[in-house]
Order: C-alpha cells, then structure tokens, then sequence
C-alpha cells in the first residue's frame, strides 16, 4: 500500500473534526433507529455492535489527536529548528525555532535550502527511517549562518515518506573560527617580520668579510628582543583561555603599579608624541589583592591600546579613585580615534580585532597580536573585576576599570 | 645606481637598504606607499628630468596608504617606469589569482615571499631580473 502524504497540521485537525462531528451524527442516526426498531433482537445486536466500534474510533481518533498535540509541542520547544517536506517539495511543517532562524518562509524558498530537497529528490527508499541524505552545510539566511542537515523519513518498509530538514544557528561558532584564522594568518605574519631582519641580518654578518658594525647587530638584538616577547604573549594567551588559570593573591598598592606601567612605557608614549597625566585620589585606599604581573599586564595593555589609537598630539588622562565603599575605578581617557559601533561590542573578545581608522580615514595597523583587550578582561575578571568602555568614533574611548578593594 | 625600496617596517627596510649598498648600490628608501605615491606626483608635476631614476623597485605589497601593487600599477603608467623591474614582497600567502593579477594586471615582475631568500640568493634573484630586463628592452630596441 502506498503510504498517503503526511497532511499539515490543519488540514489534519480539520479532518480529526469532521471525522469527529461524523461519528457524533451517525451515533445519534443509530440511537435513533434503535429506538425506533426497539424490539427486533437482530437488529439490536447490529446496532450495539455498530456503537461500539463507533466509540472505539473515537477514542483511537482523540488518542492520536493527543499524540500530534504532544509531537507537536515537542517540536515547538526544541531547541532546533525543524522543516518537514513531503515528496513534493511543499512544507509540510515547519516548528517555531525554524520561522525565528528563518525570518520567514520566503526566506527559506530564496536560500540554498529551498534547492536542497531537489538535489535528493530522486531517492525514493532508504535503508532507515530517518536516514541523512548529506553531510552537514551551512547556509547563511536572514542575517545568521545556519547550520542544516538533511535527512530522508522513511516507513517502516523504506519507501520515502518526505524530507526533514533541522537547523541550528551557527553563527557564534563560525564566527569565532574565522577570527581564528584571522589571528594565525596576522601571528604568522606577526612572526615573519622579526625572523626575516633576523635571517636577513646574520646572512650579511657571514657574507661580509669585515666585524659588524653595531647597528647590525643592534638590529638583530633588537629583533630577537621582539620575537621572544611575542612567543612570551602567546603562551600567556594560552594559559590564559584555558581552564586552570590562576593568579596570585597579594596585597598591592595600585597608585605605584600603575605609575611603574606609565614609566614603563614613556618611551613609546613620547615617540607617540602624546602628553600622559596620571590623577591619583585617596592613594592609601587604592590597594587590592591581587597577582602583581598579572595586574601590570592588564593595566599596560590598557595604556598601550591607548597610545596606539591616539594621533600625535593626542593626551592620555589616567584617573584611580576609589569608587565606593568596596570599589576602585580606574580610567584611561584618551581623545584618540575612538572606537566604531560595530567593532564596540566584540573588542574585548579573543582573537577580535577591530577596523580603526583615523580622523583621515587611514586604516591604523597595529603591530603585534592584537590580543591585549582580551588579555586585560581575562586578568581583571580573575581579580574579580571587570572592565567597560564608553566610545564613539572621533570623540576618544575610555576604558573603566572596576575592581574590589583589598 | 639607485634602488628604490618602499617598505613600513623600520628593520626590514633598513635590512634591504643595507643589504643594496653592500652589492654597491644606492638605496632611496620610502617608509609607505603614499610617500612613493607623493613622491610620483612630484616627478609628474614638474616634469623633473631626474638623472639618477631607480634600475630597480623593490617594494612590500601591505603598507599603509597605497599598497605596493597600486604604486606599481601606476608606474607602469609613466614613461619614466615602463620598463624598470619591479619587484614586490609580501609575508603574506597570495592566491593564485591575486599572484597573476598583480604580475599582468599591475605590471609586477616578480613577487618574493618573506621571509626574503638568502642574501646570496637575493642578490642573484635582483640582478637576473635588471639583466633580463635591460637585455629584453635593448633586444626591443633594435
């Protein structure tokens, strides 16, 4: 026999009705005649006989009314968006996460979706009766990318009854692996540098016949120097996404910390030509628990993101306070190129990096890995703080830092 | 004669500087591609006759500004530079396509990787290419 076409929901409920309202009206066909040939035995036991099969259909029919009710309901909470096609193509259902991952049903006809269920329309019988019919894909609709896979439903004798198709919002994940790529392309590109003046550097020492001159081999130190800082970073990234990250715990008092990371960088904030003030409040207040290394990390690549987006002739303001009762605030202000709406939400996330341009228009390339934003969330989070910002593009950004106080 | 070297990174463009005086030549070095751009509209403008016009350009492709292949499609451009060898560099891997858009479309002659090949090798790799170059050109010539 071959199997009829799954209905849609209301066409079913609709046929579940008038099959409902039928048996209600044969019923009272049938108590009527009993009443009315009362009497005649054989017709009696026809009768009573016809009631109860009559009844018995109507408990099968609710019965498999309640079963839809809860298939349908299951499939309205799953996580995963569900599209059910018949043999034809038409939708057969479609469950609510898939109309949100959608958009709309156009949007599902004018994908690469709408053609999937063409590429198998040949196959008739499968072996199981959910068999996949592909490998996974990912398709980008409405804004997201969605990962799809295609599966035949079959009856328990093989023959193809339609198509399901489920479907998962992707996009976080793909995201996040092309950031990925993004990274090891700028890392490897990050690394050549220095190993190329490196390479290049000690050929002409063992070409050339007389001593290097200082600038030589100053160069090579130098690049040595940058190299070893890097691979440094990278293995602190490491260990910082995984998951036995630990810091120390140690009384420290940020006013000096914080004016060490200054110092520590006045050579790159004068090349930069920028002016750096540091406002300190209540000194004596500003002391926290915390990993001492790991605390000028974060606060220098705070200081660094800054001078790297300020313009020559830009100012650099640092404010530590404390904030309240429990609380210090930590500012950099700078009046640099600020930061645009859509790099904002994602600049503190690994392996991100945003498009700055200066006033000009100049895209601003920013040597190095571009990972000290998410170093600082990571290290201040385990300090049990956190970091903001406040940016518009042109206008400056400023970074907050809250952390408890010791 | 002079090698013009465009290159962003300070201690590669001093590297390449160094390494083109020590095979003799005189390096004209530019920090970014805008400063050759600029240096271009200078040579158009005034209808400078320079005498000592680069044998030799030896350019990165990623710098800020103008990119290496944009200031090289330009110079094919100029009668000053129709027949001068270019060369760009690049950490970066190219797809095929961009490799043959930039060696037809811009006029590059040859594209190194970096990091750059040995300095022997480097110097062999340049020199063939001005010989090939000069020797091509006197062949059109005649």
């Amino acid at each position: 026999m071959i199997p009829p076409t799954p209905p849609n929901e209301r066409e079913l409920s609709g046929v579940i009705h008038r099959v409902n309202r039928l048996g209600a009206a044969s019923e009272r066909v049938f108590s009527r005649l009993y009443k009315g040939l009362g009497g005649s035995s054989g017709g009696h036991e026809d009768t009573t006989q016809l009631i109860d099969q009559n009844r018995q259909l109507q408990a099968s029919l609710s019965q498999r009314n309640v079963e839809i009710e809860r298939l349908n309901s299951i499939l309205a909470s799953i996580d995963e968006g569900v599209i059910m096609q018949d043999n034809e193509g038409r939708l057969v259902l479609v469950n609510e996460t898939a109309r949100k991952l959608l958009g709309s049903i156009k949007a599902f006809w004018q994908s690469e979706l709408g053609t999937l269920f063409n590429d198998f329309r040949e196959i008739t019988a499968v072996d199981a009766e959910l068999s996949p019919l592909s490998e996974p894909t990912r398709v980008q609709i409405n804004n997201r990318i969605l990962g799809a896979q295609l599966a035949a439903v079959a009856d328990e004798n093989g023959s193809r009854l339609g198509t399901i198709i489920v479907l998962r919002d992707v996009t976080r994940e793909a995201l996040s692996e092309r950031l990925k790529d993004h990274f090891i392309t700028a890392i490897s590109h990050e690394l050549r540098t220095p190993m190329a003046v490196i390479k290049g550097v000690s050929e002409m020492i063992m070409a050339s016949n007389t001593m290097p001159s200082h600038r030589l081999l100053e160069t090579l130190s130098r690049n040595v120097d940058v190299l070893d800082r890097m691979i440094v970073e990278l293995l602190d990234i490491s260990e910082l996404s995984s998951d036995s990250f630990s810091i120390r715990h140690e009384q420290i008092k940020l006013d000096e910390l914080i004016g060490n990371v200054v110092n520590g960088q006045a050579p790159e904030t004068n090349r930069a030509q920028l002016s750096i003030s540091l406002l300190i409040r209540e000194a004596a207040q500003l002391v926290v628990y915390g990993d001492d290394q790991r605390l000028r990390w974060a606060f220098g690549h705070l200081l660094q993101n800054a001078i790297r987006y300020t313009e020559s002739g830009g100012r650099i303001t640092i404010m530590a306070s404390p904030g309240d009762e429990e609380n210090i605030a930590i500012q950099f202000i700078d009046n640099g190129v600020g930061i645009i709406e859509r790099d904002l939400p994602h600049i503190f996330e690994q392996f991100y990096r945003g498009e700055a341009r200066t006033n000009s228009g100049k895209l601003i390339d920013p040597r190095g890995l571009g990972q000290g934003l998410f170093i600082a969330r990571r290290v201040l989070e385990a300090h049990g703080g956190y970091v903001t910002v406040n940016s518009m593009r042109g206008q400056g950004s400023i970074f907050t830092v809250v952390m408890p106080r010791a | 004669m002079t090698w013009l070297i465009a290159e962003d990174e300070a201690d590669i463009r001093n590297l390449v500087a160094m390494m083109c005086q020590a095979w003799g030549h005189t390096p004209q070095t530019f920090e970014s591609g805008q400063k050759v751009w600029d240096w271009l509209d200078t040579l158009e403008a005034t209808h400078q006759k320079i005498t000592a016009l680069p044998e030799l350009v030896l350019m990165d492709i990623r710098m800020p500004g103008k990119k290496g292949n944009e200031v090289a499609q330009r110079m094919r451009t100029l009668p000053q530079f129709a027949h001068t060898p270019i060369v760009l560099m690049t950490a970066y891997s190219l797809s095929e396509s961009e490799r043959s858009a930039m060696m037809t479309g811009d006029g590059v002659d040859h594209i190194l990787n970096k990091p750059l090949p040995d300095f022997e090798q480097l110097r062999t790799i340049l020199h063939d290419l001005v010989m090939r170059k000069q020797s091509h050109d006197s062949t059109n010539s005649t």
